[in-house]
């Protein structure tokens, strides 16, 4: 199975950092997706218990998505899903005790259209329960725009550590979430991203040879 | 309708049954200005060279295409006598080939020239020609304004005395001719002087120095200013004597230096004191108006004897002579080092492999050096740019340091290789190098994703007046055998106990043995400590998607190391 690292702060800008901010962009459209089937997967771990906005970004008008830990200071290790269109339609769906702290968990986002219980998250496979959920019928995403990591909101720093992140623009079915939760992950990705950590020393391949 | 000339047969400049025209103009021996236009003047092979007599040979004002007649074997040749210049264009700007010949003017002296190019040259070329001649400045000279020149790789130049070119040109110049030089010269290639015009020259070819004392390969002097220079070339100092005192490219005041991937320098031939091999640097007075930067791609480097740098841009401390911060960028790639000297032998004098003093910003990617007195170093100012590195770099054997810095800002060695192999050096030697930034010293050190190979020296230094913050010496790997040591703080060595202690090197690996890490092709070995276990650098390491596209932007602010943090394989 393959290996995945997260990104480790450094102290200089240089580097990747803890609650740096990643900017992907639109992700493949990824936030133009969200009314139809769609799926993400990220690997990541939370360092506490506090609230805090780790994903996701605002295009125009009320446009906005968010992935959020522990919204509200629950503090019960929770995920909440929200995605607003631009007519203020709200799509909002929560799992309580999805995730714990320090602990590296792959999460699979997994929508298959609009509409109650269509959007479920699975960890390391397992599905996790709704808590709650708010389905407007009326939501549309009708546009694409940037989805950060990190830093969402200026100044407001997410304490967790990602990693592998693949977006899709179909549901995923059981037997594929499965071998995500393995690592392998299917083909036709909207995004792949594998952030692996380099070796340490010298690629020799980029040396020039000596000249006798 | 083609022209010819026949020394041997005068009849045929006028054979009208040749299909030649009338050339009344042009006789064996003259001194003359042709100011008439002409198509092809076809010149024929001759027992003795056409000898075109003494003073300026042959001045033409207008466009003129000098081509061997391939009516009879042989190669034409023009011989210039003690003509000062064989050929002088003054005023011509249309197109003029010398195509076949050989041209040699055998007047040494200064102001004698093969080829005087006016300013208003916008358009020579010469092409299967040979160069030969004693001149004491150049075999041709481009005049300030003058553009446009070029010697294709088919031409040779044999030169006893003089360069190729000696020139202040504003305009462009290229020659890709091989240079056989044996005489006295300021160089292969000088350029006394260039202007705030920016002007450009491009050299190419193999060139060969034999039993010279004096001669540089490139030389741009402390008067050029705001050249921009490219070099593709291979270069040779063969049979130099031990009173050899130049850089192979000594190169001053350039305004954008470029040297070409696939270049080569080959001193084995030289056994005495010398300069360096290539050394690159702005006058704070004099030097250019418009700086860019210096770029030197993939190339080798072969020594045996020269003493100095191997590449040195910038010097060790600012002068007039040497304006500080003069270059944006300094970016080497791919150079491979290697002396011969062996510098592990006591009584070698201590240069650098590859060196960088007060300079901006530097992007020091996959060089390799074999043997040295340091291998890389840099000294800083501290106002050196915090996105300056040394990436993918082996040092092997250095006698002192394998990776050096004094002062400067932002030092940051990333996936360094430093191998003692017996020779004596340290690592990583930080001196002047402190994080709380104090005026007059460097900070930001890194050390990361490094191996330290010692077998009787320290694996990294850092002397009395540096110091590091937490981590920033990290995701290491120590291979340490007979009487080395990881580390030493002012000398004195610390145990590793001691050194994570202060929070440096927590998730780095101490071993003594390399077979652990590094198959027998010095490659790391898939599964080993050192495999998929260093620290992601943005810019450096993958951080594109995993079609090797669409990098995230990744920005923040530092909060400070989480204690929580460990190296996560899952499994």
């Amino acid at each position: 199975m393959s290996i995945k690292y997260s990104f480790a702060q450094s102290g200089i800008p240089l580097e990747c950092q803890v609650g740096s901010d990643a900017n992907f962009g639109t992700l493949g459209g990824f936030s133009a997706l969200v009314d139809g089937a769609f799926a993400l997967c990220i690997d990541l771990r939370f360092g506490s218990n506090a609230a805090n906005t780790f994903f996701g970004g605002t295009g125009t008008g009320s446009r906005a998505l968010y992935l959020q830990r522990n919204a509200g200071s629950s503090r019960d290790s929770s995920i909440t899903f929200t995605s607003t269109d631009a007519s203020g339609d709200v799509r909002t769906v929560k799992w309580a005790g999805a995730v714990e702290n320090n602990r590296w968990k792959t999460c699979v986002f997994n929508s298959s259209g609009l509409g109650a219980d269509n959007l479920n998250l699975y960890v390391d496979g397992e599905l996790k329960a709704i808590t709650s959920q708010t389905n407007d019928a009326g939501f549309n995403a009708d546009e694409a725009f940037d989805l950060s990591f990190g830093e969402v909101s200026a100044g407001v720093i997410a304490p967790f550590d990602f990693t592998t992140l693949y977006v899709y623009n179909r549901a995923l079915t059981a037997s594929e979430i499965a071998q995500i939760s393995l690592g392998v992950y299917p083909s036709g990705y909207v995004r792949g991203y594998s952030f692996p950590f380099p070796n340490i020393g010298v690629n020799r391949t980029l040396l020039t040879p000596v000249v006798n | 309708m083609p022209k010819y000339l026949d020394k041997d047969n005068p009849a045929a400049l006028d054979n009208v049954a040749n299909g030649s025209a009338a050339l009344p103009y042009l006789t064996v021996s003259y001194a003359t200005t042709q100011t008439t236009a002409l198509d092809d003047l076809n010149i024929a092979p001759t027992a003795a060279p056409y000898n075109l007599g003494a003073g300026v040979a042959l001045t033409l004002t207008k466009g003129l295409n000098f081509v061997a007649w391939p009516v009879r074997e042989g190669m034409p040749e023009i011989n210039g006598g003690d003509a000062t210049r064989l050929f002088n264009f003054s005023g011509v700007a249309a197109a003029i080939l010398f195509d076949g010949l050989k041209l040699e003017n055998t007047r040494a002296g200064l102001g004698s020239y093969i080829i005087q190019a006016g300013a208003s040259t916008r358009n020579l070329r010469a092409r299967n020609c040979v160069f030969e001649g004693a001149t004491t400045l150049g075999a041709i000279t481009v005049a300030s304004g003058g553009s446009g020149v070029v010697i294709e790789d088919s031409c040779v130049f044999n030169i006893t005395g003089g360069g190729v070119v000696y020139n202040g040109l504003t305009g462009s110049f290229e020659s890709y001719a091989d240079v056989n030089l044996a005489g006295t010269a300021q160089a292969a290639y000088f350029f006394p002087t260039g202007d705030s015009a920016g002007a450009t020259a491009v050299i190419g070819g193999t060139i060969n120095l034999t039993d010279n004392t004096n001669n540089n390969i490139v030389r741009c002097s402390v008067g050029n200013t705001d050249m921009s220079i490219t070099i593709d070339s291979t270069f040779f100092l063969e049979s130099v004597p031990s009173t050899f005192t130049r850089s192979a490219w000594d190169i001053i005041n350039p305004r954008v230096f470029t040297a070409e991937a696939g270049w080569r320098i080959d001193t084995r031939g030289t056994t005495g004191i010398a300069l360096g091999d290539i050394h690159i640097y702005n006058n704070a007075s004099q030097g250019a108006t418009v700086n860019a930067g210096v770029t030197i791609g993939a190339g080798t480097i072969d020594r045996a004897g020269i003493d100095g740098y191997g590449i040195k841009i910038g010097d060790e401390s600012p002068s007039d002579a040497h304006g500080q911060n003069k270059y944006l960028f300094v970016n080497i790639d791919g150079v491979t080092l290697r002396d011969g000297k062996e510098f592990g032998t006591a009584g070698s004098t201590i240069t650098h492999d590859f060196f960088i003093g007060n300079e901006k910003i530097y992007h020091l990617t996959n060089l390799h050096g074999i043997q040295g007195g340091y291998g890389i170093g840099w000294k800083g100012d501290d106002v050196v740019d915090a996105d300056s590195y040394a990436y993918n770099c082996l040092m092997e054997g250095m006698r002192l340091a394998h990776f050096k810095t004094k002062g400067g800002t932002g030092t940051r060695w990333i996936n360094c290789h430093a191998s003692e192999d017996g020779k004596g050096g340290i690592g990583f030697d930080l001196t002047d190098n402190t994080d709380s930034g104090a005026s007059g010293l460097g900070n930001a050190a890194i050390i990361k994703n490094c191996i330290m190979e010692m077998n009787s020296d320290a694996g990294v230094n850092i002397d009395a007046a540096s110091n590091l913050g937490d981590q920033d010496v990290d995701y290491n790997v120590y291979i340490i055998t007979g009487t080395g040591n990881p580390v030493t703080i002012a000398g004195v060595n610390i145990t590793w106990a001691e050194w994570q202690e202060r929070r440096n090197d927590l998730h780095s690996y101490l071993i003594t043995d390399r077979n652990q890490i590094l198959d027998s092709n010095g490659n790391v070995k898939v599964g080993s400590v050192a495999h998929e276990t260093g620290f992601p650098v943005t810019g450096l390491t993958t951080t594109a998607d995993i079609n090797g596209a669409n990098a995230p932007t990744l920005t923040g602010v530092s909060l400070g190391f989480s204690t929580n943090y460990k190296r996560r394989v899952r499994t």
